[in-house]
């Protein structure tokens, strides 16, 4: 539980400077926009999170979140109906989720060094089948090869999961929305259910819950499998979302994104510990510091230091306390 | 007659460089005990795991119920009734008790969404740690947070609840204290009523006078012959064990006692610790025992003295001398030396080799100017190896592979080899085998009587009343009296280690 | 507990109050005499656009306007069109966007056209957006002045590599497209064929020249890619005279300069590039390399403000019509003021154009 209430005290404080210090963040469309970023990053926040609680860890996600939407693209404009293809995606992604994981836990190589090769082998695959994928490359009706058909579906599915209406402008957070969703069905699993409890015991002690009787390589596969096809989920979204996705560059280093989300949420990269809430909460930090960055206007050179300074002070914040309410009991 | 409950013909395996088991054949009847002991390195926990699932015998036939058996997982064993209680705790911490006790059968609903029952769960658990002596209110709480010994018996409690037909007890009373050992006894009698057949190792030899109905001894992983009920004493199986008669089990050869105070400790208080000061002396030729229940605060002070928890206020003296020790690296530098309880969290380098681990705090006096002295340090690690019998193909041999006597000679090698002046040792046969026991017995011995001054930590009162010239017990975290012959008895240790006064 | 959330919030305050230099107004729309705000989004970091950055500033100054400039992390448009929805939603007077997928980007820009003033920089989105003009030089035409460059430094054909980021993008495809379209004139499209002394080495011919592999070497951007690439093409053409390399991106010149050290061939072969980028001014002031066609982005920027800041004081004057961006030529030597296709095109010396960009950089603080 204190874990917890680190991590909201941070986004409740963060929030705080924003709304404070910049008027223009008070804007609903623009915190409608930040919310639905951290939907984006807080959706393969879940995966990693979960990953990370089973003692493992999953460098290939933003690579996996590239290569989908680059997949997603070409899928449909081979002529496969968006519909369609989104499942067939999701499943490329569950695809690479067990494959991951078969490596690991039959092969037993190392997670770190498993997932490293695929965030290279999938980086390279999306930029094998398509260098520059978008929805307008997909329905050109400028474009003989292209399918002007698919325009409303792919507008559909673009209100209903993204949020945005017809001309591309945000009436709802969706993504966000979405990620509320998926962690609600995560945490029932995670914090009600007989996998979750295998989870964290195979992250805190896999032998404990091996002795207990409990197949562990299936649980790991199963979490790489959730992991990688949250990632593809992911880059289905930002395929919707964003004018066009380059395939060098789509989704790159997303991972660390995930991963920072997850420890700030209170996952132990050690293993065994996490919540559900935490994981949306640590999502939840670095659109707002994005946010205050973006709209003070700050010098280019200036940004990635003043992001991850914030997020290392805040880290050091919380852990200082933690400690200190550690030696008070 | 009914087939027994397990029988096992000419079991073999076969590790990479060690042949652990060597033809080994056992049976047990229904609702019996059988003791397995053996030195370490016999071959017990290999065939223990072996009827758990956890490894697969390369030769040999076994039987359950008569029905033939192979087991590849443990899931395999449990689900045929067939549960380990681990030597080494295999719990997972991060989860409350309750929680570890259904681990891997959760009663559920939902069907595939397996949604956790946890009222029956609550009920359940409460019956289960009641058998086991401990409160039911424990159900909720995070096993990282309970004290050794009851971990222990959460383990046990966690195999009492699932429909066995063989429990299978690996040293289960190494953390536990006289009381909760007594509790165990009532436990395993109650499953001998039930019909149940219990499978018992234990280094402790009055222990398995008490509870077996009968003792197989293995050694170098063949059968070494057999005892049964009336049988039972200590000399029948250490000479079984050990294949010949140990003259002296607890030596007191070098010793004469009752020298001047080497190492005076006054007023220590460290940080975080108890509020009341502990002040005490080990004496030139003595080996000072300390008792108390777990919990009581020793190792604390053990730790306190080696640099490890920073100190509040005190004195320490070694030979005349004040010691003034922040951190492991000035008690080091001053010859005080930790054999701790832990020796595969704090002892060693486990996935390392025995040379490795025998250099580790000696690399100062082997380094050269262009790194360690290859001649010299080898020269170090025969000499050790050699001193100590340490049963190891050579120096480049993973530590974690030796047996655990054999870990614990390397732990003490790689300190002797500095030349210690005090030595702390924090139970310092845990886990190890009767004959490396001796072995080390006979060294702490000569190490007391060349003038290192000794302190041991012991929960063994065999081991605390054998080797102590004098004892102090601790409970809650001050020290609550002093022993010596002929008051020092077990009933005294106990009364004072429980709060009573002498 | 309150203590920690307290510490929090203190610290991200602090934080807030050090970074937030200029507070944001809401004013979408300004009088004469009010300072406008006006936002400049290039499509990624490099030191092309510090020049840029430097000539947003000088006009930001000239002009009296709050500026936003930003270089986005990377090359995707993903990254750029986060930034560009929240100042808009801030509420920007005008907004000038260096565009990277001009197709992709085509309906989120056409409605953020409806927003605010929108106008592109050097790379362009189609008419249809709504954007008010586009501040650029045509990459077709600086494409063939390079080509004149090299009929100038080979003027009895010979063979060529030309080398760039990737083939996919607009402006590389019409600053390829461009040096080729040059060097076919007067002859037929290019002829696939192995080249004349070297038979494993295949590719096509334009005119007189050999181009090695029959279209431009992609690298990916800039990076090690750049000069293996060049370093490879020189290691085919060993022993062959009469070679020119063509860096089409700001990186590559250098890259290839470097590759010819690497084979002592500096001197031997010859180099024509792209883009002022400061090695490649100074390796021509050397006679390393020929020539390169420049862009001026300390232009772009300088122009792209003033244009914004008029508009949003309501005066439509200054907005440029298709291809009033003239390109310029830089050699060693320099040469007269030419006017070609109806630009006039300025030939600086090597020299004075590297004085120039150090001065712009110079002039205001980063």
């Amino acid at each position: 539980m204190t874990r917890i209430l680190g991590i909201v005290g941070l986004v409740s404080a963060l929030y705080a400077a924003l709304l404070l210090t910049t008027p223009s963040a008070r804007d609903v469309g623009n915190l409608m926009d930040v919310a639905n970023l951290q939907g984006q990053y807080g959706i393969i926040t879940l995966g990693a999170a979960l990953v990370i609680i089973v003692g493992g860890i999953d460098l290939s996600i933003g690579s996996v979140v590239g290569c989908s939407a680059v997949l997603f693209g070409v899928t449909m404009k081979s002529g496969v109906h968006p519909y369609a293809a989104l499942p067939l995606v999701l499943a490329f992604g569950a695809t690479v989720g067990l494959v991951n994981g078969l490596l690991i836990t039959r092969l037993k190589l190392q997670a770190f060094l498993v997932t490293l090769c695929g965030m290279f082998v999938y980086r390279g695959l999306a930029r094998l089948i398509g260098g520059t994928v978008s929805r307008t490359w997909v329905t050109d009706p400028r474009d003989p090869t292209a399918h002007p058909e698919f325009d409303t579906p792919i507008r559909n599915l673009r209100s209903g999961l993204v949020g945005k209406d017809f001309l591309g402008e945000l009436v709802f957070p969706g993504e966000f929305v979405l990620l509320i969703l998926l962690a609600l069905v995560l945490g029932f699993f995670l914090h009600r259910t007989a996998y979750g409890r295998y989870w964290y015991a195979i992250g805190h002690n896999e032998l404990a819950a091996k002795y207990a009787g409990v197949n562990v390589d299936r649980q790991r596969v199963i979490v790489y499998v959730i992991c990688s096809t949250l990632a593809s989920l992911a880059g289905m979204l930002l395929f919707l979302n964003m004018p066009s996705i380059q395939a060098d560059a789509g989704g790159s280093s997303w991972e660390l994104f995930a991963i920072l989300g997850a420890v700030l949420g209170g996952c132990s990269l050690r293993g065994g510990e996490g919540t559900a809430i935490g994981m949306v909460l640590g999502a939840m930090v670095m659109p707002v510091v994005d946010n205050f960055v973006n709209l003070n206007g700050m010098k280019s050179d200036g940004i990635p230091a003043v992001i991850g300074l914030t997020l290392l002070l805040g880290t050091i914040i919380d852990e200082l306390l933690r400690r200190r309410n550690a030696a008070r009991k | 007659m009914p087939p027994p409950r397990l029988a096992i013909e000419n079991a073999r395996k076969q590790f990479p460089g060690v042949l652990a088991l060597d033809g080994v054949s056992l049976t047990l009847a229904p609702g019996e005990v059988l003791a397995v002991v053996g030195e370490n390195g016999a071959g017990k926990s290999t065939l223990m795991k072996i009827v758990a699932g956890v490894y697969r015998r390369d030769e040999g036939t076994m039987t359950l119920d008569g029905e033939p058996i192979e087991f590849t997982t443990p899931g395999d064993a449990i689900a045929a009734g067939v549960s380990l209680i681990h030597q080494e705790l295999n719990l997972a911490e991060n989860l409350s008790v309750a929680d570890n006790l259904f681990l891997g059968r959760e009663r559920t609903y939902g069907g595939p969404l397996r949604i956790l029952d946890k009222s029956t769960a609550k009920a359940r658990a409460a019956e289960l740690l009641t058998r086991v002596g401990l409160p039911a209110s424990r159900a909720t709480a995070r096993v990282g947070a309970l004290p050794p010994g009851e971990k222990q018996l959460v383990e046990i409690a966690r195999a009492l609840g699932l429909k066995v037909r063989i429990l299978i007890m690996d040293e289960p009373t190494s953390s536990l204290t006289q009381r909760e050992t007594e509790t165990l006894y009532g436990v395993i009698d109650g499953l001998k009523a039930d019909g149940v057949s219990v499978l018992y190792i234990s280094h402790r030899l009055a222990e398995v006078k008490r509870v077996a109905d009968r003792v197989v001894v293995l050694r170098d992983g063949r059968n070494a012959g057999e005892l049964a009920k009336h049988e039972i004493d200590h000399e029948n199986m250490v000479r079984l064990m050990v294949g010949r008669d140990l003259k002296q089990f607890y030596p007191k050869d070098h010793r004469k006692g009752g020298g001047e105070p080497i190492f005076q400790v006054r007023d220590l208080r460290y940080r975080n610790g108890p509020a009341t000061s502990a002040s005490f002396d080990v004496r030139a030729g003595e080996i000072l025992g300390m008792a108390g229940l777990v919990g009581a605060g020793r190792t604390e002070l053990a730790e306190a003295v080696f640099g490890v928890r920073p100190l509040a206020s005190g004195t320490l003296t070694l030979n005349g001398q004040d010691l003034r020790i922040r951190r492991p690296q000035d008690a080091i530098d001053a010859g005080v030396f930790l054999v701790p309880e832990d020796r595969r969290l704090h002892g060693l380098v486990v996935p390392e080799s025995v040379g490795f681990n025998l250099s580790l705090p000696n690399l100062d006096r082997l380094g050269g100017l262009f790194g360690t002295r290859r001649a010299a340090e080898a020269e170090l690690h025969a000499a050790w190896i050699d001193k100590l019998r340490v049963k190891t193909p050579s120096a480049r041999q993973t530590v974690g592979l030796l047996s655990g006597g054999n870990q614990q000679k390397v732990v003490y090698g790689k300190w002797l080899a500095r030349g210690p002046k005090l030595l702390i040792l924090d139970e310092p046969t845990r886990g190890v085998d009767v004959g490396a026991k001796a072995e080390i017995y006979a060294l702490i011995d000569e190490l007391a009587g060349n003038g290192v001054a000794v302190w041991m930590i012991t929960s063994d009162m065999e081991e605390l009343l054998g080797m102590s010239d004098r004892v102090l017990v601790m409970h809650e975290g001050r020290i609550a009296g002093e022993l010596a012959k002929p008051q020092l008895t077990e009933e005294a240790v106990m009364r004072l280690a429980t709060g009573g006064s002498t | 507990m309150a203590l920690r959330l307290v510490y929090l919030a203190f610290t991200c305050l602090a934080l807030a109050g050090c970074g937030g230099g200029n507070s944001a107004s809401n004013a979408p729309n300004v009088a004469g005499g009010d300072r406008p705000k006006i936002a400049v989004v290039t499509n990624c970091t490099d030191p092309f656009w510090d020049l840029c950055e430097a000539g947003a500033n000088k006009a930001a100054k000239d002009h009296n306007v709050e500026l936003l400039f930003r270089q986005p992390e990377k090359l995707d448009a993903a990254i750029q069109m986060p930034i560009i929805e929240a100042w808009v939603k801030q509420g920007v007077n005008g907004i000038a966007v260096s565009v990277i997928d001009p197709k992709g980007q085509e309906e989120d820009l056409t409605r953020i056209a409806k927003k605010v003033s929108l106008i592109t920089m050097d790379n362009d989105a189609a008419e249809s957006t709504g954007r008010l003009c586009y501040v650029g030089v045509d990459n077709r035409e600086a494409g063939r002045a390079v080509g004149r460059l090299v009929k100038k430094v080979l003027p009895n054909g010979g063979t060529i590599a030309m080398f760039i980021g990737n083939n996919s993008s607009a402006n590389a495809i019409d600053r390829s497209g461009g040096v080729l379209d040059e060097l076919k004139t007067p002859d037929a499209d290019g002829k696939p064929g192995t080249h004349p002394t070297k038979k494993d080495v295949s590719g096509k011919y334009y005119g007189k020249y050999f181009l090695v592999d029959g279209e431009a070497k992609t690298d990916g951007g800039p990076g090690e890619k750049a000069v293996t690439n060049a370093r490879d093409v020189l290691g085919r053409l060993d022993g062959v005279s009469d070679i020119c390399m063509i860096g089409l991106y700001a990186y590559n010149p250098p890259a290839i300069l470097e590759a010819a050290r690497a084979k002592s061939l500096v001197g031997k072969i010859k180099i024509v590039g792209f883009d002022e980028n400061l090695e490649t001014l100074k390796s021509i002031a050397t006679g390393e390399i020929e020539g390169t066609v420049v862009q001026d982005p300390f232009n772009y920027g300088y122009k792209s403000v003033e244009i914004l800041a008029a508009v949003a004081r309501g005066d439509k004057s200054k907005l440029l019509g298709k291809g009033q961006t003239p390109y310029q030529v830089i050699t060693k030597d320099g040469g007269p003021d030419q006017t070609i296709n109806g630009l006039l095109i300025k030939f600086p010396k090597a020299v004075d154009f590297e004085k120039k960009i150090r001065d712009d950089l110079a002039s205001v603080k980063k």
